[in-house]
């Protein structure tokens, strides 16, 4: 009896402590009490604070910068823009009402692997929505035989700017759906992808297609293979500004997806907004083991360097980039490292008589995730800064 | 007659007592989970409610388990 009522009560304390682990204002201050040193959240190290963040930007005018935008879309395409004329080859409309077979959806369901998640049996997710229109599928050829996925969600009251969302590793987009449903709520447009190797972007292993997901692992055994990431983007684009006119063009990414936004604002600027979270931190700042495998394709950095693209990315007075980090993220680019190349960049979008550059810290939880306070800042931000 | 008890060393209070601050926090996970969305990413995700409903139930089972008992050695 005893014994049973000892046990009681540590479970209540630990109940108590449940609560304290994994709500995220005090589980900031559990992940502070366990990090290793002052280094990983609060302190700057040396070396980085020392370091000059401008020996890493080559972009010193308009044409340097034009030049450097080519030699990316070199890079990506084998050509000196994005294919603007690239559309999807299929698009399937009105999925809530045209409903696919959904007869492989059960095993997917049972494999216990939720990267596996696919547009068709996530549905039932989207139809309650208040403020959704509609929901297509994008197909979309990204190179011989792979195609991306991407969903098209529309609201009922469209407010005439489409918002492109990448997800990034380990998850799939529909795992934001509370984040998706915000948006479309405002009137957002919204397209969201998964990264290659997700969700309906994933290729089975004994598939054609599969060297092609394998990019996304840094295994390029394929041509042009950054096509892989920024095709699917460029044709949703191109599908949505001939469909429906938009008046802005906004990018939001997560983590490696937060990359992905990165560059391809750099390389496309009818992106008039993005917004990377979590996505990416410059090599010199980066501690180790820091590098994700879509990072690490040389020929994309010797183009332009990280720190180059954040300035191709507000190179006009009408763009913004505003980059999130996780100041106590589980995962990666945490602390506040960001702060200090921030300065340097605006510096030299300013130089480039353009936009916004701006960094912000979130600290309002220890996940690597796009946080209530992080949505509602990018809301806020492009409702206060279109047409302006 | 008095209260049924459970102590840790040097510290016991009326189970009563137990039972209500463990469905104060289960009640706390859960308007908290709700409160940002109910959902894994909010501000607290759905693991670590199913966690704290977890903890909480295991508490009051335990809490339970020697009236149980007595009633089952003393039926009448």
């Amino acid at each position: 009896m005893r014994c049973a009522n000892v046990l009681a009560v540590l479970l209540v304390i630990t109940a108590w402590l449940s609560v304290a682990y994994y709500w995220d204002p005090t589980r900031i201050y559990v992940k502070r009490f366990k990090a290793d040193n002052a280094y990983v959240y609060d302190e700057i190290r040396s070396e980085h604070s020392a370091a000059d963040p401008g020996q890493f930007i080559s972009i010193t005018d308009v044409k340097s910068a034009d030049e450097a935008r080519i030699r990316l879309s070199q890079v990506i395409w084998g050509q000196p823009s994005p294919p603007l004329d690239l559309l999807p080859r299929i698009v399937r409309k009105n999925l809530l009402e045209n409903r696919p077979g959904t007869d492989d959806c059960s095993a997917l369901q049972h494999s216990g692997n939720e990267t596996y998640l696919r547009l068709k049996c996530q549905l039932d997710r989207y139809e309650d929505w208040p403020h959704l229109a509609g929901v297509d599928e994008l197909i979309v050829d990204a190179g011989p035989v792979y195609s991306a996925s991407v969903a098209y969600f529309r609201p009922k009251t469209p407010n005439g700017i489409l918002v492109v969302y990448q997800n990034g590793y380990a998850s799939t987009y529909h795992h934001q759906y509370r984040n998706l449903e915000r948006l479309i709520a405002s009137g957002f447009t919204v397209a969201a992808t998964n990264h290659t190797g997700y969700g309906d972007n994933r290729c089975p292993r004994d598939s054609k297609s599969a060297v092609w997901c394998a990019v996304g692992w840094a295994r390029y055994d394929v041509p042009l293979p950054m096509r892989v990431h920024f095709s699917p983007l460029v044709a949703t684009i191109n599908y949505g500004i001939k469909e429906s006119e938009f008046d802005h063009v906004t990018m939001i990414g997560l983590s490696a997806g937060g990359w992905i936004t990165s560059v391809l604002a750099a390389v496309d600027q009818r992106i008039d907004f993005s917004y990377p979270v979590a996505g990416f931190m410059p090599p010199y700042l980066q501690r180790e083991g820091e590098t994700p495998p879509n990072q690490t394709y040389k020929p994309l950095f010797e183009a332009a360097s990280m720190m180059d693209q954040f300035v191709l990315a507000a190179d006009l007075p009408k763009r913004r980039q505003i980059q999130f980090f996780n100041r106590y993220d589980r995962c990666c680019y945490e602390n506040t490292r960001a702060l200090l190349y921030e300065p340097e960049v605006r510096k030299r979008v300013e130089g480039l008589g353009g936009g916004v550059f701006e960094v912000r810290i979130d600290e309002t939880h220890a996940r690597h995730k796009i946080s209530r306070w992080a949505l509602d800042t990018i809301v806020s931000d492009i409702v206060e800064h279109v047409g302006k | 007659m008095k209260n049924p008890r459970a102590c840790l060393p040097k510290w016991c209070w009326p189970k009563w007592r137990w039972i209500a601050l463990v469905l104060a926090i289960a009640a706390v996970a859960f308007i908290l989970w709700q409160l940002d969305g109910a959902w894994e990413y909010g501000a607290m995700p759905t693991k670590g409610l199913f966690r704290t409903i977890m903890f909480a139930s295991g508490a009051v089972v335990c809490l339970l388990i020697p009236k149980v008992l007595s009633r089952l050695d003393d039926p009448d």
